[in-house]
């Protein structure tokens, strides 16, 4: 079943049979395998094609620097992953694997033919070719490269895999659990330090696992397994397997993901630690020789380790090409182990000059020390360029704690044998970087063309790009441009380490938060009464607001109309729950808020309320609300929705940093009170059916007052006569708890006169007819009160936050956008939204000179037209003729009137009642 | 995920600057951000130009190319300002891997904090434009310690004054952290509360 599977032997569990398929074929392997050492287990060596030519690809080793063995991965009830490295893979039961970047198989790909072109598919070639003829681009080649290039094909299913992020803290974090990595965990920890250990594998141990060496006297296994007892009995002492350290940051912080047997559900660690002991180990690098990136051509320790880990024999007949003595021996006693042939152990004077073999090594050539060529038929080769220490995650981060890098000392291990043999009989190409297909020939070509810089090497070839990170090409590339330019490695340096040190899910830093988790929500008081009545909701910054209340069979614009024409006719009401609301009690309360606001607010008499605006220190308009004066020292204040959050924290930084002098208390009262507006012409009749203890008459309750008392002789509010929408309005605000009856009170009561909730379409349509200004729209973060024609509520005896910049000579030029009204000059035609203003209708093609945009455009259900307010050039001073409201993404021109900015009411009469 | 470390050249608008100084015959193009890339083509052709054509010899006159007109040295102080976004002079940090000692609640993740940006002395209000001018728009060059003003959002809910090593990325605040160079002397001399 298992053809190349030893009899006995390996951290297996034989007992455990599992299931799955690869290429559609049937499969077994057993509890323990990784995907890789199972379809080695069956020999299965030809896994992938690579990127560029299509050349069939192996499994080069056994852990997560693997550069060729790419695959597509689905477990039972799982999303398909792409890219995924088989050896990273812990195989599963009813795994689904399959191979990328061929058609119609990985057997015969027709992709293949593409290295009969490979001496102009070379580094660079798409900055070089497929330039003429210029219009074959789109049409063509990009068609066409698109369709070769690439790697797996991406799931565009909704990903049904499970992810989080999640915080730990500790003294000190340990990377890695090698020998190393656990001794050093075990010393901390039995000094009394909280210590995390984190393993990338499934197992700790590191090579430990399988090695066949002996650690403090002991065989490896002896040792490893009186060390695991000793860690099982520390409590200070925790250890995460399968969670692999992907990005090192500032303060202590590692990032990491744990993940689970296939590598899809992931969860995103954060660890801050005191101290950060780095023991990731070592990766073993592959020797650059023509064809070194055939299947069958893996790298020694890993051949070892599917040996004694997997219990695999990769092949039955090998060659070993290792430079190190020590490690040589330990190979060959692995292959004998295994039952393998050694059909030549090449010693350090060989050259590997071409190797043969379609779809698996079949025979290796070589030159000996007498310079004799040589061969021979195999179908493995064992090889080892030395072992370069894996320092990247060190290296992330800048100073402090940055490991300095000596690129000379880090590959001091790594041998290099500079070619001495006779260049004509080199067949094939010498791959530096197998996953992207980057061969020796490419970094000549990129030095022969002034790409001399490595990080200019990296880029124009792309090597080290791709998903493995270059972690078995980079040490290659480096020796390699010390031969082709003759300088110094140390001077030659090394790319840049950044995160992630492999590839992490999007998913796993996304964590949970998706869909309704990810913001938080905020609904008002009134959310559940509304929802009871059918009414439509929208989104706003994090608040879900009513957008709308249709009655059954109503359209939006319908059911906007009716609620308009019932605020104006009669009366409406609405939620205002969201507006910021802030409490400034204080000795200098009314200082503070005369250095915010640009309002004279020495003159506001207690009960009485005023509409204020606040710049920016730069003079630019920045919110609107109103200032209550409650009584002595106390006032309250509203900012707009959007900016609540903003100019809480501006007020806040101003005592806090700038004023601490300021005797003043801020308490955000925003969510202690529901607040609904009543308007319309019979607001004050419905106020008085509510029941309030006070005169509510015009002269008692005028407009731009605030009274406190109790509803219904019992529940206490506070009510405002201010207003939005024109109309005569009041603002009830009762303790947030009382929502329901408040709402429950005015629906019922105001049966009487045909009431109508309203939401935000209506909210937005009354206030555009009147003329008043919003946030985002009117205030956008440019202009400023005169130019919105609210110059005249500037207090001219203060100086206040903005008055001094405000003076800029820009700011004060006639020819500044004013707010003006538009209406459609044949008195109908709709208005375009989001559109410019232009003293000639737009003709395709052209670019006309603007001078000026809408800020708002709607149908008026009171005046049954088209109005628009915008912003102007010179205002309604402009004697410059017809304008035009031009929209070249609709291609429409509409000739418009200027108007004055207020549709409804000018003279502001209705407000009184 | 990528990270680099480092002071981005973005004036206070997030627009780049381009032409003239106060000193003769000076002419920067510089601040572009992250948005130079594509717009510096087009820009570098019309400065060359009118480079070239200028009379440098006592001619004042302005003969600036209508496109680079907008992206005068001057607009600070006149209110000219560019400000697509609308947002202000009020400048961020994209961090969010950091510890930062705030003085009443101990060090705590970054991503409890609003940035607020470098510690200014904000003049009076009645001060002349050009104070205002010089508080909002510019600042001295980064040190070896920047006294930066932060709002503990998520904790204490208090502005607090921190300061940032840009090298090392060290923190320090009163009452605990490290302190290198002892910035709360720095600060005193500089007349802070």
């Amino acid at each position: 079943m298992q053809p190349r599977r030893l009899k006995k032997g390996g951290l297996i569990d034989r007992s455990q049979r599992l299931q799955f398929t690869f290429n559609n074929q049937q499969l077994q392997g057993y509890s323990g395998d990784s995907l890789a050492s199972a379809l080695l287990a069956n020999n299965i060596h030809l896994v992938a094609r690579s990127i560029k030519y299509h050349r069939p690809r192996g499994i080069l080793s056994a852990g997560l620097e693997e550069t060729s063995a790419l695959v597509t991965c689905k477990k039972i009830n799982g999303v398909s992953v792409v890219n995924l490295k088989a050896t990273e893979v812990q195989l599963e039961n009813g795994l689904i694997a399959s191979s990328q970047n061929c058609w119609p198989g990985v057997r015969f790909d027709i992709g293949s033919l593409l290295q009969l072109f490979s001496a102009i598919l070379n580094a660079g070639f798409y900055y070089k070719t497929f330039m003429w003829p210029k219009a074959a681009w789109h049409r063509f080649y990009e068609k066409l490269i698109r369709r070769i290039a690439g790697q797996g094909r991406v799931n565009a299913d909704y990903d049904t895999n499970l992810y989080d992020n999640r915080n730990a803290f500790c003294d000190v974090l340990v990377i890695g659990s090698g020998s190393t990595g656990l001794s050093a965990a075990l010393e901390a920890a039995e000094s009394g330090e909280s210590v995390i250990l984190i393993e990338q594998d499934n197992q700790l141990g590191g090579s430990a696992l399988w090695e066949q060496t002996r650690i403090d006297l002991l065989p490896a296994a002896k040792w490893l397994a009186k060390v695991a007892g000793k860690v099982e009995a520390l409590d200070n002492l925790r250890v995460m397997t399968r969670t692999l350290a992907f990005g090192h940051y500032d303060h202590g912080c590692i990032m990491a993901v744990q993940r689970n047997q296939t590598v899809t559900d992931a969860i995103a660690w954060r660890f801050r630690a005191n101290r950060i002991t780095f023991a990731c180990g070592a990766t073993e690098q592959p020797l650059v020789f023509p064809g070194n990136d055939r299947p069958g051509i893996m790298l020694a320790a890993s051949v070892r380790q599917y040996i004694y880990r997997y219990g695999v024999a990769p092949g039955k007949r090998a060659v070993l090409a290792i430079r190190n003595p020590a490690e040589r021996e330990l190979t060959r006693q692995a292959l004998i182990h295994a039952g393998i042939e050694i059909a030549m152990d090449l010693d350090s004077g060989s050259q590997i000059y071409s190797t043969r073999g379609r779809r698996h090594v079949h025979r290796v050539y070589w030159v000996d020390e007498q310079n004799h060529r040589q061969n021979t038929n195999c179908d493995l080769v064992c090889m080892s360029g030395g072992w370069v220490p894996n320092q990247q995650l060190a290296s992330q981060i800048s100073a402090p704690g940055k490991v300095k890098l000596d690129v000379k000392q880090l590959l001091s291990d790594t041998e290099w044998n500079v070619p001495k043999i006779d260049i004509s009989i080199i067949k094939g190409l010498s791959f530096l970087d197998l996953q992207n297909d980057v061969t020796r020939k490419d970094l000549e070509l990129a030095v022969g063309e002034g790409y001399e810089h490595i990080e200019l090497v990296k880029r124009y070839t792309t090597l080290g790009m791709g998903t493995d990170q270059g972690k078995t090409a980079w040490p290659n590339a480096i020796r390699e441009l010390e031969r082709i330019s003759g300088r110094d490695i140390s001077d030659i340096g090394h790319t840049t380490f950044r995160p992630a040190y492999s590839p992490v899910s999007i998913g796993a830093l996304v964590g949970a938060q998706t869909d309704h988790y990810m913001t938080p929500i905020r609904r008002t008081p009134f959310h559940q009464s509304f929802s009871k009545m059918g009414c439509v909701f929208q989104t706003s910054g994090d608040w879900i607001y009513s957008r709308y209340f249709p009655k059954p069979g109503e359209s939006m614009e319908q059911a906007v109309e009716r609620e308009v024409l019932a605020v104006r006719h009669s009366i409406g009401c609405v939620d205002m729950s969201t507006l910021g609301k802030v409490d400034v009690k204080g000795r200098d309360a009314l200082e503070f808020l005369s250095r915010l606001y640009i309002n004279n607010l020495d003159t506001l008499q207690i009960g009485r309320v005023r509409y204020v605006l606040m710049l920016r220190e730069d003079g630019i308009l920045w919110d609107d609300g109103i200032v209550a004066h409650l009584g002595d020292s106390h006032y309250l204040i509203t900012m707009t929705t959007a900016n609540a959050g903003a100019v809480w924290k501006w007020m806040n930084k101003l005592l806090h940093l700038h004023w601490p002098e300021l005797d003043v208390q801020l308490t955000s009262v925003s969510d202690h009170w529901a607040s609904l507006a009543i308007a319309g012409p019979n607001a004050r009749h419905l106020l008085a059916r509510l029941q309030p203890d006070f005169e509510i008459d015009r002269d008692n309750f005028p407009f731009a007052s605030i009274r406190q008392g109790l509803l219904a002789n019992r529940l206490p509010c506070r009510i405002l006569s201010v207003s939005f929408s024109g109309e005569l309005s009041y603002e009830i605000n009762v303790p947030a708890g009382y929502a329901v009856w408040l709402f429950e009170q005015v629906m019922h009561k105001g049966v009487h006169y045909d009431i109508a909730a309203y939401g935000l379409e209506a909210l937005d349509i009354l206030r555009i007819e009147k003329g008043h200004i919003s946030v985002g729209t009117e205030i956008d973060g440019r202009t400023t009160p005169a130019d919105l024609g609210l110059g005249g509520m500037q207090s001219k005896s203060k100086s206040f936050i903005g008055s001094s910049l405000l003076q800029r000579p820009a700011l004060g030029h006639s020819n500044r956008k004013k707010l003006v009204g538009l209406t459609p000059a044949d008195g109908h035609s709709p208005i375009p939204v989001a559109s410019h203003l232009c003293h000639a209708p737009w003709q395709p093609g052209t670019q006309p000179k603007l001078v000026g945009n809408l800020t708002a455009s709607i149908f008026s259900p009171t005046l049954q037209q088209p109005i628009a307010l915008a912003l102007l050039e010179n205002g309604q001073s402009d004697s410059q003729g017809k304008l035009w409201v031009i929209s070249p993404l609709e291609n429409r021109s509409i000739e418009v009137t200027v108007v004055p900015p207020c549709f409804v009411d000018p003279k502001g009469e209705r407000l009184h009642g | 995920m990528r990270h680099w470390s480092g002071t981005a050249d973005i004036p206070m608008d997030g627009n780049a600057i381009v032409g003239e100084t106060p000193i003769d015959n000076l002419y920067i193009n510089c601040g572009w951000g992250y948005a130079g890339f594509k717009t510096t083509p087009a820009v570098g052709w019309n400065l060359a130009q009118w480079l070239a054509q200028e009379n440098h010899h006592g001619n004042h006159k302005d003969n600036t190319p209508e496109m680079l007109k907008a992206f005068s040295l001057r607009r600070f102080s006149d209110d000219a300002l560019i400000d697509d976004a609308g947002i202000g002079p009020y400048p961020w940090l994209h961090w969010h891997m950091l510890l930062l000692p705030c003085p009443h609640c101990g060090n705590r993740d970054e991503s409890e904090f609003d940035y607020g940006g470098r510690s200014v002395e904000m003049p009076a209000l009645e001060a002349a434009t050009m104070d205002w001018h010089q508080t909002l728009h510019t600042r001295k060059p980064m040190e070896e310690w920047v006294e930066e003003f932060w709002f503990h959002t998520a904790g204490c809910e208090r502005w607090v004054r921190l300061w940032r090593n840009p090298i090392t990325h060290e923190f320090a605040s009163e009452f605990i952290g490290k302190f290198v160079g002892d910035p709360v002397d720095n600060n005193k001399n500089n007349g802070g509360q």
